[in-house]
């Protein structure tokens, strides 16, 4: 058992071991989507929270199609996701803020992130990463290609609320994708397509060493033809799956390498790589641009988890307030 | 192969983005047969679908010379650019948004364009000042620093866009639609002096636009006139929509623009594709990569004999031959054919189901028409050929320029991938220019591979999560039952290449609704079933699975014959592609398909041989 005073705590990442008891202020928020419950470790460690006296909000969006807003389900009260004083005043947290990376999407959480930069309050990410990831094989794919498809459907790319970005690009010689890649090749392969042609210059970013190196050799595979589209084979680059702060950086380093490139950010990656490109945007708002594409989870939940990672983003985020 | 040969064919055949290097984009361009229509004083519509070559055409434009008579400007609709106006809730003020961004874009284009042809820092006030008021933006004198201006009406705006309620439409300036972008053409226009005499505003990717931002660009459109007008590229078949900011004054064809449908004429004109690939064979050869070469003798092309004998067409004639030989009948006409021609003697025993004398008497009494069978089911006897023998991987040559033209139909991407791979597997050995190895031409059995992996890398790229993955089941079931028909001719339609929908209504609307969405992500292909002989008839219309999938699951790449599938069986698919399969392979007369014992489904048979690359 591991016990974590975080309020003091200045370390940015945190790595627990279930079943974990989490030391949260009384007056802290803990953001969450509807699933949250769906692994019985962390259920037990956001109602422990709960008992605590920390308050918990569950925020979803209103329908499948709409991902300006969000729901409170304890009100039902809908809230903008792009005005950030709304959305701030809607969760008002006084002191700290959890938000839950798993249950909650990118396109809640990171419009989240963005209210809550700036306000003075601590901010810290929730993560568990599971032990393992599932197949599903296709009966109508290659054999030999296994495919994972975490994600039931997707929107299709659109902005992220509050990340919208509207100058011109005259061609794409001038501007750089940074696309962090999952296990999912088909999300990355079609959300370059929406980008239009040519693809612009790609830098693919894939997770290791914290997979293994089978996850590793499969990740590439299925995205065989997103490396060909955009002939990104030789631009290869790998992050770690649990650091956020370790992409921010590579993407920062992207962006300065680059001063007069649009850089577009792929967020399709496990859920702390996400975070870091969510960062990496907030802190560039002129020159980057989110590329999502509002994918929505199958209900499986993974079986079983392998350990909980905090991220304190507090510091981060106090440069990058709303614009 | 050398490292650099698979880099430079990477590069030429448009893997590596050749359209982002300017230098050498310009030396591999070649003009389309459409070219001189898109250069005239009129609007004009570039519809094709994906690859066709519209980016590549208007990028060409906006890349003219100094001293053409055109100048053009080139803005991409971006979704996330055009979908971020979707969040603002009164239509009116979308509208509005909408088109101030519009002169925004077009603005800041025009300006960018006089800044790289070394205007950026010339005084203008006056014009510069009314531009500036007629956007609402900052004041400026050069355009360098009415761009800067720009910059920040952009901004200005996207905080609009990513927090509408945060802001009250009165209290911001939104420029009014088309009048400022007029102002800032014809500026333009008179900044760059002669020989410049057209502006052409090039809007790529059209149909990323949401119906109220179509509204706006029409209207543009509508009232645009010369010296201006406007160059769109549209995947499709045409505009999305036609309505403008005027309820009754929609965009009329050919009125207010002509449509020019590229892969009509790139596939009526024979010598485009062809240029395009010899400019890349020229500059391979300049570099001294590989030994000259004309496209016409790149490829080897079998003849229909050559590719039965291929297959064994000479055993199945010595079994012809031995049968006649042991009846003592004396045929000398059947006996004095070819291999290549004897065999079709058995095939069509079988399909008759007479015997082998008997078919070989027919022939006998009746040769012309027997020809002209053999001329008819060629292709389908071959196919019967190559059934049933084990370790042959091979069902089919696809090979040569014009079966190549065949499976790219109109496309040039699909065009230069086949090359792309051909010359991949072809120069595989090959290693400098000194070796006394021609690697010309490039054999049909690469050339075949080629096809199947492009076939297959464009397979793969149909099932993207959304209703493309619905329209890849759909594809999958319809080109395996099209794969067993081919497979086995015998007693059934031969070389079916073409299928109509029969059944209830609402299955014909949800599986007709997956053959259009495959058509625009080239799944399908939508073929006229019959001419119109009087106005007042309705066209027609089946469909086909697009040629250049033909290799993946071994069917023709020809128009040939049509059968009819039950809609309300394809409709199922989407749930359980199996069960929808086989339900089609009873209804057509295929009741065994030929999964083999050890395959985990019914289709693992057309990924078999597939490696990964």
């Amino acid at each position: 058992m591991v016990s974590n005073d975080l309020l003091n705590d200045t370390v940015h990442i945190e790595r627990l071991h279930s079943p974990i008891t989490l030391q949260l202020p009384r007056d802290t928020v803990v953001l969450a989507g509807p699933r949250w419950t769906e692994t019985r470790d962390k259920g037990q460690l956001l109602t422990q929270a709960e008992s605590m006296g920390c308050r918990r909000i569950i925020l979803s969006h209103p329908s499948a199609t709409d991902p300006w807003h969000a729901t409170l389900d304890s009100t039902g009260q809908e809230v903008d996701l792009r005005d950030p004083n709304e959305l701030f005043t809607a969760v008002t947290p006084s002191g700290c803020a959890v938000i839950d990376l798993n249950s909650l999407g990118l396109s809640i959480w990171a419009p989240t992130l963005r209210a809550l930069g700036g306000r003075g309050c601590k901010v810290l990410a929730l993560y568990m990463r599971p032990t393992s990831y599932q197949v599903r094989q296709s009966t109508v794919g290659p054999v030999y290609s296994p495919e994972y498809d975490f994600n039931a459907r997707a929107l299709g790319v659109r902005p992220v609320a509050g990340f919208a970005r509207l100058a011109p690009t005259a061609s794409q010689a001038g501007t750089l994708l940074v696309a962090l890649l999952g296990l999912e090749g088909k999300r990355a392969r079609v959300a370059l397509r929406e980008l239009g042609d040519p693809a612009p210059e790609t830098r693919a970013v894939f997770a290791s060493p914290g997979y293994s190196r089978r996850l590793v050799q499969r990740a590439i595979w299925a995205h065989r033809e997103f490396l060909t589209a955009s002939d990104s084979q030789r631009y290869v680059s790998y992050a770690s799956p649990t650091n956020p702060f370790m992409v921010q950086r590579l993407i920062q380093n992207h962006i300065d390498d680059h001063p007069d490139r649009h850089v577009f950010v792929m967020p399709l990656a496990t859920k702390p790589m996400n975070l870091g490109a969510v960062l990496a945007c907030l802190r560039n708002p002129k020159r980057t641009e989110l590329v999502f594409d509002h994918s929505i989870v199958r209900s499986a939940s993974p079986e079983s988890i392998d350990s909980y990672y905090i991220f304190d983003v507090t510091s981060v985020l106090a440069g990058a307030g709303p614009s | 192969m050398k490292p650099e040969l698979r880099k430079t064919l990477s590069h030429l055949f448009g893997r590596s983005r050749a359209e982002n290097q300017p230098s050498s984009y310009s030396a591999l361009f070649v003009r389309p047969p459409y070219q001189d229509q898109l250069e005239e004083q009129r609007n004009v519509v570039l519809a094709g679908l994906r690859g066709s070559g519209k980016t590549t055409a208007l990028r060409h434009l906006a890349s003219a010379r100094n001293d053409a008579e055109y100048v053009a400007v080139y803005h991409c609709i971006n979704k996330n650019q055009s979908l971020a106006f979707a969040g603002i809730e009164d239509v009116g003020v979308r509208r509005k948004a909408f088109a101030h961004y519009a002169n925004l874009i077009i603005a800041h284009a025009c300006l960018r364009l006089l800044f790289d042809r070394g205007h950026g820092d010339e005084q203008h006030p006056r014009d510069l000042s009314l531009i500036a008021s007629s956007l609402c933006v900052e004041k400026a004198s050069t355009p360098a620093v009415l761009i800067a201006s720009i910059d920040k009406a952009i901004i200005d705006l996207e905080n609009v866009v990513n927090n509408p309620r945060g802001f009250r439409a009165s209290h911001f300036n939104f420029s009014i639609a088309e009048s400022p972008v007029k102002r800032v053409c014809r500026f333009t226009l008179e900044a760059l002096g002669r020989p410049v005499r057209a502006l052409f505003i090039c809007i790529d990717e059209y149909e990323n636009l949401l119906l109220e931002e179509l509204q706006v660009f029409n209207t543009y459109i509508k009232h645009a006139e010369k010296p201006i007008s406007y160059k769109i590229g549209v995947r499709g078949r045409g505009l999305p929509a036609t309505e403008t900011l005027t309820d009754s004054d929609p965009l009329n064809d050919p009125a207010d623009f002509r449509t020019v449908p590229i892969t009509e004429a790139i596939i009526n004109d024979t010598t485009f594709l062809v240029d395009v690939v010899a400019r890349r064979l020229e500059e391979l050869e300049k570099q001294r990569l590989i030994p000259a070469v004309s496209v016409e003798d790149m490829f080897e092309q079998l003849t229909a004999r050559e590719e039965a004998m291929l297959f064994g067409a000479d055993r199945v004639s010595r079994e012809v031959r031995d049968e006649i030989d042991r009846s003592g009948l004396l045929l000398p006409h059947v006996t004095s054919l070819p291999d290549a021609d004897l065999y079709f003697v058995k095939f069509h025993a079988e399909s008759r189901g007479i015997s082998v004398l008997e078919s070989a008497l027919e022939w006998e009494n009746n040769p012309v028409q027997s020809a002209t069978r053999l001329g008819n089911y060629r292709v389908p006897s071959i196919f019967w050929l190559s059934r049933g023998r084990k370790g042959l991987r091979m069902r089919k040559y696809y090979a040569g320029w014009d079966t190549f033209a065949l499976l790219a139909a109109g496309n040039t991407r699909f065009m230069l991938r086949l090359v792309e791979a051909s010359l991949t597997r072809g120069l595989e050995g090959y290693h400098s220019d000194h070796d006394e190895a021609n690697p010309w031409p490039i054999s049909s059995k690469d050339q075949t591979s080629a096809a199947r992996s492009v076939a297959r890398n464009h397979l793969m790229q149909l099932d993207d999560g959304g209703e493309g993955g619905s329209v890849y089941r759909l594809l999958m079931v319809i080109g395996k039952a099209l794969s067993e028909l081919t497979r086995d001719p015998i007693k059934r339609t031969p070389e079916p290449s073409e299928f109509e929908l029969s059944g209830p209504a609402s299955d014909l609307a949800r599986v007709g609704a997956l053959l259009r969405e495959g058509v625009r992500i080239l799944a399908f292909e939508q073929v006229v079933k019959n001419k119109l002989t009087a106005p007042t008839e309705v066209q027609d219309f089946a469909f086909r699975i697009h040629p250049i999938l033909a290799p993946f699951f071994w069917i023709s790449h020809k128009r040939k014959r049509r059968i009819v599938l039950d809609a309300a069986v394809l409709a199922g698919a989407d749930e359980d592609a199996e069960r929808s399969l086989r339900s089609i392979l009873k209804s057509i007369g295929c009741e065994s398909p030929s999964a083999e014992p050890m395959q985990r489904g019914l289709f693992d048979e057309l990924f078999a041989n597939e490696e990964p690359e």
